[in-house]
């Protein structure tokens, strides 16, 4: 199978993140009997969350959510992103009904993820334009991060990129996919998520010129 | 190799994409192109940079989001109709079943009309060779019979509209000078006998038993409408005269 997006824990147990719904529609919900379960097999995981299995879905969720939570933080920014996150979850399980296995789970799950935040900053940038929401400009609240000097810099010349640039950016450079991969993600051709990258990195450049040629400066 | 060719390829290069002959053309541009070296530096800094950021880790609460929103979707699919659920249900099944059925009908269709097929010999496709009783149609008429009905029709509609105009004409034909009358009969002449020698084309083709091909009627018809047009315009006082 092929290896999507940097090395991670196939199953994220942080039971922090292990959270059980308390309302009476989820928790207490009777969903069909679990039945002998290999959560690494895909096929098995996606046919137990197609039957409605708890475990399953819980399993899918924590197998995939730092990736579909990073890679809609990073379309949408951090205010929109447990919005979109959610949009993205529920279109997912809602959607494996019609998962017919043509491509690698987590390249579906990718696309699901990355449609739902294109559209989001559509429906965003259509409100804006429109006069509705003039809050939508303030930028997004800073979030804690390991490395804020480097991080910041990059992430905030990222969000002046176009939605279509900073999607295949962050699919290539930072979950490192293939072109092959973000081709089939963002349902175009090989040839033009090359060119996206390309503009996109150029436009970074740009956008982060100072501060690259300060750091030349500091080399030589 | 020069800096043009540094700018198109720098991605492919910094991604290790590039072949090796043009890898080697565009280091030694690098060696001797401080501009170019800069720019190649600052595009492998930046991907280590973004090769770098931290995973963002979703907020604990979001797992009980998505169930309560899923909880919210399957209360919304108890409301639904049986019959919209049920169409959930096959149209996946259903939507194959359809686009192949399409498709052979078109092609089916496509063999019938077909110029120079042969006319289906059924009974229920032959209409001639089955005398319906007094006051009935046929049930099913052949893609050809319907046509020659059509054709029929459209014949039948033309004689009338011609009729009519060429009584109005003649009573037009007073207020015409004789030059005018003379050039509106001549033209007609001409319509009629090229209308004329397309029914009688049209006649010895079905003698044979051949099927109506699509377009075998335009040339008739075009007579037909010419005629129309020229009789309007020596009615109105506007074409021809």
């Amino acid at each position: 199978m092929i290896q999507i997006g940097p090395s991670e824990p196939e199953v994220d147990d942080d039971p922090v993140n292990i959270a059980i719904g308390t309302d009476k529609e989820t928790a207490s919900l009777v969903r069909p009997k679990t039945r002998d379960l290999d959560i690494a097999d895909d096929a098995a995981l996606v046919a137990a969350c197609r039957r409605g299995e708890h475990r399953a879905m819980e399993a899918l969720y924590h197998r995939y959510k730092r990736r579909v939570y990073g890679l809609v933080t990073r379309i949408v920014g951090y205010s929109d992103a447990d919005e979109v996150a959610q949009e993205a979850f529920v279109r997912i399980y809602r959607g494996l009904a019609k998962f017919r296995g043509d491509s690698q789970l987590g390249t579906w799950i990718y696309r699901l993820s990355v449609n739902a935040a294109l559209s989001h900053v559509t429906r965003r940038q259509k409100r804006i334009h429109a006069g509705e929401e003039v809050l939508a400009d303030l930028p997004a609240p800073a979030a804690p991060r390991r490395d804020p000097r480097l991080s910041e810099r990059l992430e905030k010349a990222m969000n002046e990129l176009p939605p279509g640039y900073r999607a295949v950016l962050v699919l290539h450079d930072i979950e490192g996919l293939s072109h092959e991969e973000c081709a089939e993600i963002m349902g175009c051709r090989v040839g033009t998520s090359k060119s996206q990258l390309h503009k996109a990195r150029a436009k970074m450049r740009e956008l982060l010129g100072p501060e690259l040629a300060r750091e030349r400066g500091g080399q030589s | 190799m020069n800096c043009h060719d540094v700018e198109r390829w720098s991605t492919a290069y910094v991604d290790g994409e590039l072949d090796d002959r043009r890898a080697s053309a565009l280091r030694g541009h690098l060696r001797i192109c401080d501009g170019c070296r800069a720019r190649i530096e600052d595009e492998s800094r930046l991907l280590a940079a973004a090769q770098e950021l931290p995973p963002v880790d979703p907020p604990p609460a979001l797992w009980s989001s998505i169930e309560q929103r899923i909880a919210d979707a399957e209360i919304a699919d108890a409301e639904r109709s049986r019959a919209w659920l049920w169409w959930a249900a096959v149209r996946a099944r259903a939507l194959p079943v359809a686009v192949g059925a399409l498709a052979v009908a078109v092609v089916v269709v496509w063999l019938w009309r077909r110029p120079g097929s042969p006319a289906p010999q059924t009974a229920a496709t032959e209409p001639t060779a089955v005398t319906p009783a007094a006051g009935e149609q046929p049930a099913v008429l052949s893609f050809d019979a319907a046509r020659r009905a059509e054709a029929a029709r459209a014949e039948a509609r033309y004689s009338k509209a011609l009729a009519e105009l060429r009584q109005l004409a003649a009573d037009e034909r007073g207020t015409m000078s004789a030059d005018e009358a003379a050039e509106l009969d001549t033209q007609m002449r001409a319509l009629e006998q090229q209308a004329n020698g397309e029914r009688a084309r049209l006649a010895a083709s079905r003698s044979d038993g051949a099927t109506l091909a699509p377009r075998e009627l335009d040339r008739l018809h075009a007579a037909y409408r010419g005629q129309v047009a020229l009789l309007e315009g020596a009615i109105t006082g506007g074409v021809n005269r």
